[in-house]
């Protein structure tokens, strides 16, 4: 929420405060969290705060993050995509195959092929759910199975091995500047740039007021449906960019890559405050939300623990997250209560 | 109201219905043969696939291959289901789970389809054969062997399976740590973990990363599972391992060609998925022509297309039993 909402909301100081301290916890809840999960592993092992293992959760949480952070656009317009993962997959799979077909193609040629391909695949999301008023769920339920049957019709069977795509495609991912792998840099570069676009252009705006009070919107002479395409095809940009990611990090592309990331993309954000029902949240607090996942992941390695807590534990952080969401929900209604009441 | 010749009709009918499998094994060729793999879409059960159909064409069998896009145990319940319910004479399977596609399979023997399973087992009363690629032992002791090939003077090991239900990566971890402590050519390893990643290459390579961060001393990541270990040799040339920490155990060649050939890798191991496929369909023909009886301990059957003669085990086990072990030097010969 912007500073004039939050005038409007509290007109008396002491609540003025109390809100701008809630509206600041979204993200607060998800760092503590993390530096809570941060100090009990350090604690517990003596490798957790090496620097080497850190920047290894970095790279591991990095394209989680900006799967997180796409999910986090739509669902601030009060939506859902579920066709992350397959979207991912669709875009890495035609793009490693072209690339292993043309290995001469040029990095930034390549690059434009899975934003192409994710924009083309958000768009249609956007235009089912915006124009075609089919709901978010269902709507990106279908074209999730239809973007992977469609890369499973394309793929016929195959897969692309990492001796068939160019080097530097690998060389690259694997890269670091002053110590930070490149792949952390790139997707702390891609949120920052997301987070920025949302806060203060008014385009990214429009997507906050779409998804905090459609109706006010609305009135106000927003054109929702705009809006709600252009949520969808940033999604589907940002999949885009994971996916030739992941396939270059992994190495072996195959029909099923990202499989199962539409729930940790959802997981991710939700668990970095971001409100399943929309408006409020920022998409700093879903890549944040990607790198508590990769702390779990990583701690609970090092400390030998079977990896089926690691479902327990992701889940009780869901759990947390969306009771967190709910009471500072239930806390803004009751401020507001009190003013009207004055 | 249902009249006393209807009803007669009816009895005739499920009469017929129970002879019909019985008429089936009579005949000796013409059989449908529906075969569904964990999944589809991966080169490795493709070729399985298509040996099974090459065998099929050759005997005047039908063969009909699908499945679901990934490894997932309800939707492979469903399949079997769906394979049932279109009556085939037999079902050729890559179980996911053990136990959890044994009542759909057993539904279906009650109906007198013959059940075999190949590359992963199900639980025994749910299948008549089950033709394992190597036998635990065989598979055990070649991870090693090329284990020792990549480090020998030994160290720290760690394992990564699919499922801690996963039939096959769970023995093949089993003997591995038992030969480790027994046998003296594999004294020099010492186990220290063992890591799930569900047959996903993501999660693979993330379990294989933190694997080494967990274990300073780490010298080889072995996995039976074809994806894992692919990902885990991606993993240790991303993170700056190689040197120092190997990947080994089961692979595609064309997964692991770049990792041999730039020097980073020494050794996987396999073996013909295709020639697998092949025997798994000779031998559930040859079943239902009353030609092999898998069930009979010692009982013999020739495939002259693979050159061997494959003898059945307790529990019906018939082992393939041709393992193939790559290195730099022999990758390129494979094209699979």
């Amino acid at each position: 929420m912007s500073a004039p909402d939050d005038a409007a909301v509290g007109n008396r100081k002491g609540s003025r405060r109390a809100i701008a301290f809630v509206l600041r916890l979204r993200e607060a809840g998800v760092l503590v969290f993390l530096a809570a999960l941060g100090t009990l592993f350090a604690v517990l092992t003596n490798t957790f705060l090496t620097t080497q293992n850190l920047t290894t959760v970095a790279s591991s949480a990095a394209i989680l993050a900006i799967a997180a952070c796409a999910q986090a656009v739509v669902l601030l317009t009060r939506n859902l995509d579920v066709s992350v993962g397959a979207m991912m997959g669709f875009a890495a799979y035609l793009t490693a195959d072209f690339a292993a077909r043309h290995p001469a193609i040029a990095p930034w040629q390549l690059v434009l092929i899975p934003l192409a391909i994710g924009a083309a695949l958000g768009a249609i999301n956007g235009l089912l759910v915006a124009y075609g008023k089919v709901p978010a769920l269902i709507a990106t339920l279908g074209t999730m199975s239809l973007y992977r049957g469609l890369t499973y019709v394309y793929a016929h069977g195959q897969e692309v091995t990492s001796s068939r795509l160019p080097p530097w495609m690998l060389t690259s991912v694997d890269a670091r500047i002053a110590g930070v792998p490149l792949l952390a840099a790139a997707a702390t570069a891609i949120v920052v740039i997301v987070w920025a676009f949302l806060q203060y252009f008014p385009w990214g705006r429009r997507i906050y007021a779409v998804g905090s009070n459609p109706l006010a919107a609305f009135y106000f002479g927003l054109r929702a449906e705009r809006v709600v395409l252009m949520a969808y095809t940033l999604c589907g940009v940002l999949c885009g960019a994971a996916g030739l990611l992941y396939a270059a990090r992994v190495g072996t592309v195959t029909v099923v890559l990202a499989s199962g990331w539409e729930m940790s993309s959802l997981a991710a954000a939700v668990i970095g405050g971001v409100s399943v029902s929309g408006g409020a949240g920022s998409v700093i607090g879903a890549a944040l939300g990607a790198v508590v996942l990769a702390t779990i992941d990583n701690g609970l390695v090092l400390l030998a623990v079977p990896e089926f807590w690691r479902m327990f534990i992701q889940g009780v952080a869901i759990v947390a997250a969306v009771a967190a969401d709910a009471a500072i929900a239930s806390g803004i209604r009751a401020s507001l209560r009190t003013r009207g009441a004055k | 109201m249902v009249n006393r010749r209807e009803l007669g009709k009816l009895g005739a009918g499920l009469v017929l219905a129970g002879l019909a499998p019985r008429l089936a094994t009579a005949k000796d060729s013409g059989f449908k043969i529906m075969m569904t793999p964990k999944w589809t879409g991966f080169p490795y059960f493709e070729l399985t696939g298509d040996g099974a159909k090459a065998a099929a064409k050759e005997l005047g069998d039908t063969l009909i291959y699908a499945g679901a896009d990934h490894a997932d145990v309800s939707l492979q319940v469903e399949t079997l289901q769906n394979f049932v319910n279109q009556k085939p004479d037999a079902i050729i399977l890559a179980a996911i789970d053990l136990n959890a596609v044994a009542p759909v399979l057993e539904e279906a023997r009650k109906k007198g389809i013959v059940v075999t399973t190949y590359d992963a087992d199900a639980a025994v009363p749910a299948r008549d054969m089950f033709v394992n690629q190597l036998s635990y032992e065989q598979a055990a002791k070649v991870m090693l062997d090329a284990a020792l090939i990549d480090v020998p003077e030994g160290g720290e090991i760690a394992f990564v399976a699919a499922s801690p239900t996963s039939p096959n990566h769970m023995a093949h971890i089993k003997i591995m740590t038992e030969l480790t402590k027994t046998d003296p050519k594999y004294q020099v390893f010492k186990v220290v973990d063992t890591q799930f990643a569900g047959d996903d290459d993501a999660k693979s390579y993330d379990v294989a990363v933190n694997l080494m961060q967990a274990h300073p001393n780490l010298k080889v990541i072995i996995s039976s599972s074809a994806v894992s270990a692919p990902a885990a040799a991606r993993a240790i040339e991303a993170s700056g391992h190689v040197g120092k920490v190997y990947a080994t155990g089961f692979a595609l060649p064309s997964a692991i060609k770049r990792y041999l050939e730039n020097g980073s890798q020494k050794a996987f191991a396999f073996w013909d998925p295709f020639e697998l496929g092949y025997v798994a369909a000779y031998e559930t023909h040859m079943k239902l022509a009353g030609k092999f009886d898998p069930s009979k301990v010692g009982a013999t059957i020739e495939v002259p297309k693979a050159n061997a003669t494959f003898t059945a085990g307790k529990d019906g086990e018939v082992v393939y039993g041709k393992p193939l072990i790559f290195t730099k030097d022999t990758v390129g010969k494979y094209d699979f």
